[in-house]
Order: structure tokens, then sequence, then C-alpha cells
């Protein structure tokens, strides 16, 4: 049955249909059909900056070459990615970025996992018609985890939408102008936001790479495995990539009810531990190294003898909060299977009546998923420093503020920043189209000993705000406030005297 | 025609508030205000047939009708006084000559639209304009033509002045509505136009300082008497041309639109320099298409000039004579151009540098037989950028190329510029 606003068009000779609002290029997308595409995103929309995803509308309007992520699809419609005249203008896109764009794939980090490189292979550029000198640029420091090698940028902004727009911080963007635009920072200095690992995943060139993986593996090499990130309770999906059995990096993996795209800085580069020498590689029995299979058979006999000497009830199997919930489950089945006495997974008798306590009022009535709080209207937050106990939680919370939710803070653990932005949040979410926005400097008229923030005009304020005793500005990325004191643990670069990292006794 | 407005001949000086007044000024706003309905003074606009002076000639009574009036939240005027389209600078000897039926039009506009908070966005460049402006303004103020309950009617309008950061891309007029609101100028992609969603997301009208002042004159005396200043019937009033260039009296002048290029260079312009002859100019600012000797007889209006294969743009006219290398010229706006692109769509942040580079070749005698052919193409792939700048500075490429390809051949198979450079 068709829904009434469902839209149906023919791009290529197929019938597609979808739901109103849709853009060719999305539309393209849901049959398979891969139109060419730098600037947009999904999370991120359409900027209409890169023109290299060209279409021809046959039929509909408006006719002739178009933009496919700036057209919505429409009834009628008839469209072909193959025609002539769009392929021509797609190539020339693609010459225009191969301008300046460095000839070097072979010793680029990014090659292998680069758009670029696929759409030029794809689109048929292999003759290069200028003769001129290429545009340069001075790389920045941007900290121990990104590299950043400019001349490699493409200038599809997606990293600064992301940063400013999306993530909502103010240290990294674009400046410039005509085919000398920078994106980087005022000066060297380790990135601020604490989702600034998601550049990495989101430059479609190799702008941004992994400092901790850097020349360690190409994409191919990777051993890829789809994982759940360990370091909170969300449940963010990961990608861990390992070579030699050694963890090199962690990608985000798209899932778009819980993390959408992307994931925060502790998830991504504070898995140093993994790899720790320490860690027993090899099973052991009676201290005599043996298989695991062998491991596992004189486990079993060891726990059948404990059974028949004591009874079921003096054994206790014990979980973890700090266990993913596939092991924590695996933990009730083995209790179920030896009939163990006990189970538990606290050290805390408290801890586990207040879990059981907050567990209880969840219900599937009233449980949010994170795409849930991205959508939502309201949100109130309660006693809780979202971005030190939750982080992509935060960035949950901001989209919805973008999409005009009203912000709550209530509680006295939270860091005063953070109410103060989260304020500001509110109240300009209430009338966006006041003309006095608060300008630089500008202090909350109810505070006049408030520290002065600094909403980066005309774009929405970082929420919550870092800086002051407790936020995440000035820790490095990946630690959170609790951890403040003590060095950030992240896996080591290679060659550096950073000492392996270790797993943070705070959480 | 007797000027309309520039009627204050004394260069440098301003007229007063009581010198305007004596000659009729904010009469029209008097009698709107009295007695005319908004909605009436929009038809005054639409029926005078008054197009846009900032480049793209729109019809601006249309534009005005685009603006949704049951839309909760305010509207907005602002007026364009960015010019830095290289060639014209018509709008600076209007605005420290005679800024005055600029504020009255603005009113005019606001209680046409229903505004009450407009906002004139002006070149950075522009010191002693924005001076004499914000002068004015406050006399206007004293005078009660500004602020609140204007000439005991119940109209409010405040109106402001913004100097622009400076950059080309700012007059295009949503990068100027981005420049405004504080962030970087760089268009926004429209639908929806700024007619509906602009400034601070509400309903917002951009119009050229030349286009607003000219609307008391339309109120005042009629759009019919108005319409009927141009030279021909199908155009409508007065033009501002300022030239440049090769001719005797390079000036700005208030002429009939419609008036042929050939009249305007022989008329006002006292005909070209000693010892130059006539060879091509544009006609109005520099992204538009050259016009030559064969065009002599074209009406400059903004259809006829589109016949032509230009456009009537700004009216900022560049003279160039015999001894002058197109291909110079061109390499010369092409320059500008690639300079001022913001940045942000691939077609014209890369493309305006090729096109440069392979002028550059061509004009120091390396360029071969190949590129024009990528000149060619990039006439071609520029307008699909993302805003109207690219597809602009194409203008006079296309024209080099329709008109002067010969002059083009002749720097690739001698291998240098033809021209002794001056
Ligand atoms: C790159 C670019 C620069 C422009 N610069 C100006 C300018 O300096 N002044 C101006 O009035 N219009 C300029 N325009 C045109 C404006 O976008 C807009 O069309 C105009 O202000 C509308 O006024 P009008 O309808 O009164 O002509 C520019 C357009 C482009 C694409
Ligand atoms: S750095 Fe990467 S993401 Fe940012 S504009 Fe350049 S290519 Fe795009
Ligand atoms: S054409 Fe593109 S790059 Fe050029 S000024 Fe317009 S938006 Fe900016
Ligand atoms: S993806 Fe459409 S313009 Fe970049």
């Amino acid at each position: 049955m068709n829904h009434p606003n469902e839209i149906k068009l023919i791009i290529d000779d197929i019938p597609v249909e979808v739901p109103e609002g849709t853009s060719v290029l999305e539309a393209a997308l849901s049959v398979d059909i891969t139109i060419p595409h730098f600037c947009w995103h999904p999370a991120l929309g359409k900027a209409g900056a890169c023109r290299v995803c060209a279409v021809k509308v046959l039929e509909g309007s408006p006719r002739g070459v178009q933009m496919s992520c700036m057209l919505p699809a429409q009834d009628g419609m008839v469209v072909s990615t193959t025609d002539p005249e769009a392929v021509a203008l797609r190539k020339g896109v693609i010459e225009w970025l191969m301008i300046n764009h460095p000839h070097d794939c072979p010793v680029c980090d990014e090659g292998g996992e680069c758009q670029l490189q696929d759409f030029t292979i794809a689109g048929g550029h292999g003759l290069r018609r200028y003769d001129g000198r290429k545009r340069t640029y001075t790389n920045q420091y941007l900290g121990e985890y990104i590299e950043h090698e400019m001349n490699r940028c493409i200038q599809c902004y997606r990293c600064a939408r992301f940063y400013q727009e999306y993530a909502g911080a103010t240290d990294f963007g674009v400046m410039g102008r005509g085919n000398m635009i920078y994106f980087g920072r005022q000066g060297d200095g380790p990135l601020e936001s604490p989702f600034s690992g998601n550049l990495v995943d989101i430059c479609p060139t190799g702008v941004f790479t992994d400092k901790t993986a850097r020349f360690r593996a190409r994409y191919w090499d990777y051993d890829l495995a789809p994982s759940v990130c360990p370091h909170c309770s969300l449940g963010c999906n990961i990608t861990p990539a390992a070579r030699y059995r050694e963890l090199l990096k962690v990608i985000a993996r798209r899932n778009d009810s819980v993390n959408g795209w992307f994931i925060c800085d502790r998830g991504r580069f504070s898995n140093g531990a993994v790899n720790a020498p320490e860690r027993p590689r090899q099973a052991l029995a009676d201290n005599r190294p043996v298989s695991c299979d062998e491991a596992m058979d004189a486990l079993l006999e060891r726990l059948t003898e404990f059974l028949e000497l004591n009874g079921p009830a003096s054994l206790a199997i014990v979980g973890s909060p700090r266990m993913s919930l596939e092991g924590n489950i695996m933990a009730a089945r083995l209790r179920e299977l030896l009939g163990a006495g006990t189970l538990s997974y606290f050290d805390d008798r408290l801890q586990a009546e207040r879990t059981m306590e907050a567990a209880s009022l969840l219900t599937t009535a009233n449980a949010a998923s994170l795409a849930d709080v991205r959508k939502a209207d309201l949100v109130a937050i309660m006693e809780c420093d979202l971005l030190a106990e939750a982080p992509m939680m935060a960035l949950a919370v901001r989209q919805a503020w973008r999409g005009g939710a009203r912000v709550y803070v209530v509680g006295c653990d939270v860091p005063f920043d953070s109410a103060q932005g989260t304020k500001t949040l509110a109240e300009r979410s209430r009338s966006p189209a006041s003309p006095t926005h608060p300008g630089p400097d500008s202090v909350p008229p109810d505070r006049p000993d408030a520290p002065r923030t600094r909403p980066g005009a005309g774009c929405p304020p970082p929420l919550p705000a870092p800086g002051g005793a407790r936020g995440w500005s000035g820790s490095r990325p990946g630690v959170c406030s609790r951890t403040r004191s003590h060095p950030a643990t992240p896996r080591p670069v290679r060659g550096s005297a950073t000492p392996r990292g270790q797993r943070c006794p705070h959480c | 025609m007797e000027p309309i407005l520039l009627r204050y001949e004394r260069a440098g000086h301003c007229p007063t508030l009581d010198e305007y007044r004596a000659d009729g000024g904010f009469e029209a706003l008097a009698t709107a205000l009295a007695g005319m309905s908004p909605d009436a003074v929009q038809q005054a606009v639409i029926d005078s047939g008054l197009r846009g002076r900032g480049g793209a000639g729109f019809p601006t009574g249309r534009k005005w009708s685009f603006v949704p009036r049951n839309l909760p939240g305010p509207r907005y005027l602002i007026c364009n006084a960015d010019e830095m389209e290289p060639g014209t600078y018509k709008d600076r000897v209007l605005l420290e000559q005679n800024p005055w039926p600029l504020i009255e039009g603005m009113a005019l506009a606001c209680y046409a639209l229903g505004v009450g908070h407009a906002f004139i966005f002006i070149r950075r460049g522009y010191e002693r304009a924005a001076a004499n402006l914000r002068r004015v303004m406050a006399e206007a103020r004293r005078a009660g033509f500004l602020g609140e309950n204007i000439l005991g009617s119940g109209f409010n309008l405040e109106l402001d002045v913004h100097q622009s950061a400076g950059r080309y891309i700012c007059g295009e007029e949503t990068a100027l509505i981005n420049a405004l609101e504080g962030v970087r100028a760089n268009p926004r992609a429209k639908p929806p136009f700024p007619a509906v969603k602009g400034l601070w997301g509400q309903p917002t009208v951009v119009n050229n300082v030349e286009t607003l002042a000219n609307i008391p004159a339309i109120i005042a005396r009629g759009p019919a008497w108005w319409k009927a200043l141009a030279a021909t019937p199908e155009a409508a009033g007065s033009k501002l041309f300022c030239v440049s260039g090769h001719v005797a009296n390079p000036e700005c002048f208030e002429l009939p639109l419609g008036i042929t290029l050939g009249e305007i260079i022989d008329g006002p312009c006292g005909g070209m320099r000693p010892g130059s002859g006539f060879k091509a100019c544009i006609p109005g600012g520099a992204s538009t298409p050259f016009l030559t000797a064969d065009h002599w007889g074209v009406a400059m209006d903004f259809d006829p000039v589109a016949k032509a294969g230009s456009r009537l743009g700004t009216g900022g006219i560049i003279v160039f004579d015999q001894n002058t290398c197109m291909v110079g010229v061109t390499l010369n706006l092409i320059r500008f151009f690639a300079r001022e692109s913001c940045g942000w769509c691939t077609p014209c942040r890369e493309g305006l540098p090729f096109v440069r580079h392979i002028l550059e070749k061509i004009e120091n005698g390396s360029g071969n037989a190949g590129d024009v052919d990528i000149l060619r193409e990039h006439v071609h792939y520029l307008n699909y950028a993302f805003c109207a700048l690219a597809p602009g500075a194409m203008g006079p490429l296309e024209g080099l190329l329709r008109l002067f390809e010969d002059e083009v051949r002749e720097h690739i198979t001698k291998g240098k510029c033809p021209f002794t450079r001056l």
C-alpha cells in the first residue's frame, strides 16, 4: 500500500519509493545506486558545496543537470545518473579537486579507505591538464591523537560542520577564502572537543588520520569485527581494527538507534590496556601452557570436583557492572547450568539495590534510546555531568537542542559551566529569531559575576560548555573529569616514550 | 532628462535636510503614511516597472510580493550597499552626494512591507559614505522621519548601518545575511529565498541602494510619470551609469534607462579620449560580457542588453580603446573573482584559479591551442556553481571567447601578447 506522502520516482530505470523530503541522492542510495558525494553526509545533511553529485533530471522540475543532494525527490521524476552531461560534470569536479591534491596515495595513511581515491578512480579522471604549481599549506599540531595534513583537503566542509555545528566546539573551523581556505585552529594545540576523533572517520580524504595507528596497516590488512564500546553504559557500536593480534585503532560503527555515526574520544582512543603485555595471551593449566580447549576441560573438571565435594550452594558466580551485557548474561546461564547458589554483579549491596531500583523504573514505554533523545523536544538532565558519564548522551542532547528542544539541568552535581551553557541554550531556543544574539563576551544578566561565555555568534553555543573545574576542557581527550588529576592513558604512539596505558581506575 | 537622484550638482556637497525638504523631500513619505495603504505603496512600485539596480534586474514590486504577510515574527529590509563589483561606483556617489532619497525610500519600503527594523549593509572601504549616512540618519531621526511614531502615523522604524568586514561575496544577498548574522559570509542555498526565510530565519527583502532611492519619486510623482523618464516605452525610469576607462569624461551620470550605448559615450562622456578609438566595453560591472562597436545602438536597458549577449548589470561601464589587450582585461577581472571566491563550492574555488592560470599562460605567450577548449569548458561548467559569483565571473571570459577569439589565438600563435603594454 502506498503511504500518502510516499514519493515514487525512477532513477536509472529503477522505480524507487521514498518518504517525502528525501533527496534524490538518498533515494538513489536506498536502491544501491551510488552517486559520488563528498560534502553530503547522512548525519550532517546537505551542503551543496562539492558539486560532485550531479545527475540529470529527464522528467520533473527543475530539469537538466542538478545536484542530487540538494534536490528533493518528487513524484513522477525521472532521473539519470549516467547521462553524459552529468558524468562529464562529475569528472570535471574531480579534475578540479585533483588540481591541488597530492598524487602520492602510496605514502598516504588514508590510501585504501579514501573516498576521494574511490571516486577519482570511478570517475575515470586519469589525465592531468593543469600544469601549474600546487597549493600547499602548513600543517598544525592538533594533539597526540590526530594528525593534520592540510594538503590533502578537498574542502568538503564536513569537518567544520561536524565540529562546530554537530558537536558544538569552537576551537576548530574554517578560515580564509577562495582556494586558500584552511581547516584548522587559530594556532597549534590539542583539539578541545571530546568528539574530535570523529574527524578521522568523517574526512573523505587523508587530512585527519589516527596518529596512534598511522602507517601500521592498510585497510585490507586489518582484522575487523563488529563490537560495542566498553567505556560507559551507552553501548556505542565500534569496529576495532587489529593486525597481528594487536589492536591498532577503533572506528565508529554506524548504529542509528544508538550512537548514529559517531563515538566519543574515550571510546576511540583509550584502548591501550587491550594491548598491555601483562595481559595473559596463553591459557595455562597448573602453570603449564595448554590450548584453550584443554583449559576449558580442566576448568570443567575442577568445577565438577568442587560441586561434588561442597554442593552447589557453596558456588558463587560473579559478574560485574563493568562487564559487557553478553558476558553478564552468560554468567547467569552458567549459574543455571551449574545450579550455583549465588549470582552477584556488585561488590556493594547498596549499589546493587540502587541499580535495581533504577532499572525497575524503566519500562518499555519510558525508556528512550539515544535516537529518541536526538529527536526529543524536552530533555531534563538530573544530577549528572553528561560529558563525564556518558559523552555520546551529551552529543545526543545537543542534537535535540539543535532541533528546538528545551533542555533543563536539575541537581547540584553539575559543573556550573555546563549548566550555564545549557541555560543559554534553552533561552536561545525560545527565540531563535531574536536579533539580539548575545554578543562576544556576553554575561548572562542574572549572573553578573559569571565567567564570560563566548557563544559562537549565530551558531549554537556548545553544550555543555567545556571549561571550569569539571568539564573536559584542559584534560586530554578520552578522559572524564574524575581522571583529571591522572594522566590520560592513550595507546602510545609508536616510538614515543609514553608508558603503556592502563585502565582508568575511577569507574 | 532632469536628474532625480543626482540633482544636487555641487560635487562634494551633500544637501542638508532643509535643502532636501525644500525640494519636496519626505513628501512622498508623508503622503504615504497619511493616505496610502501599504498595499497601495507596493502596487505603485509594481506599476512603475522598477527593476532592481543591484545587478540582476529583478522587478522590485514582484520581489516584495513574495514576502508572506501572515507569518508570525518580524520581517526585515536590508539595503545592499556593498558595491564591490569592479567598475561600479554609483552607490558610493549616491551615498556621498545625496543619501536622502535612500532614507526616505527605505522608510517607504518598510511601510509597504510591514518592516520595523531595517539595515544598511555598507562596503568596508566606504568610510566617507558611511559617516555621511550616519550623520544624515541622525538628522532624519531628530526631525521625526525615523524612530518611533513617524510623522504621528504610529509607524515605527529602526534603521541601522552595518559596515561589512569587506569581501565581494558579502554583496550576494544570502552571504550578506550570513555576514549580518555574524557567521561566515558563505551564500545560503536557495530556496528558501530570503523573502521567505532570510535574516534570523525571518522574511527579508534585500534591495540595492539605487533601487530603494528611486521609490520616493515613484510615490511622489506617480508610477506613470516615473516610468516615462525612460528613453524607450519598454524601459522604466532613470538609471545611474558610472563610466570609467578610456573616455574623455569618466563620471557617474543619471540618464534615462534605454538610452543607447553610443549616446552615453558620445554624450555625457564626451566621446573617447584623444587618440583613443572605441574597441569594447563592459556594460554593467565586471561580471557582464563585453559589448563592441557593433552594439553602439543597443538600448541600455535590461532586455535589449541581454539580447545583445550581455547584461545591463549595475550600469558600471568600463570602456576600452583599440590599444587594450582583451586577454589582459579578462585576466585582470578573473584575478579579482578568483581572489574573491568565498571557497564554498568546487567549480568556483578551483575552477577560477585554473582559468587564471591558463589566461596567464596565454598572456605570457606560453599558451597552446588546447587551452582555448579548457576555457570554453569552464565557461560552461562554472554555471553549476553554488551561487552567482562563478557564472558572473565567466561573463567577461565568455565575451572574450565569443568576440575576441582571434585575439586570443594571436597570443598563442605569436607566443606573446600582440599589444604593447603601457
Ligand atoms: C557575487 C555577488 C555580488 C553581489 N554584490 C552586490 C552588491 O555589491 N550590491 C548589490 O546591490 N547587489 C549585489 N549583488 C546582487 C544581490 O545578490 C541582490 O540580487 C541585490 O542586492 C538585490 O537588489 P535589487 O533587487 O535591488 O537589485 C551581488 C550578487 C552576487 C552574486
Ligand atoms: S579536512 Fe577533510 S573533512 Fe575537512 S574540508 Fe578538508 S577534506 Fe573535508
Ligand atoms: S560560486 Fe561557490 S565558491 Fe564561488 S562565491 Fe559562490 S558559493 Fe562561494
Ligand atoms: S554531495 Fe551534493 S554537492 Fe556535495
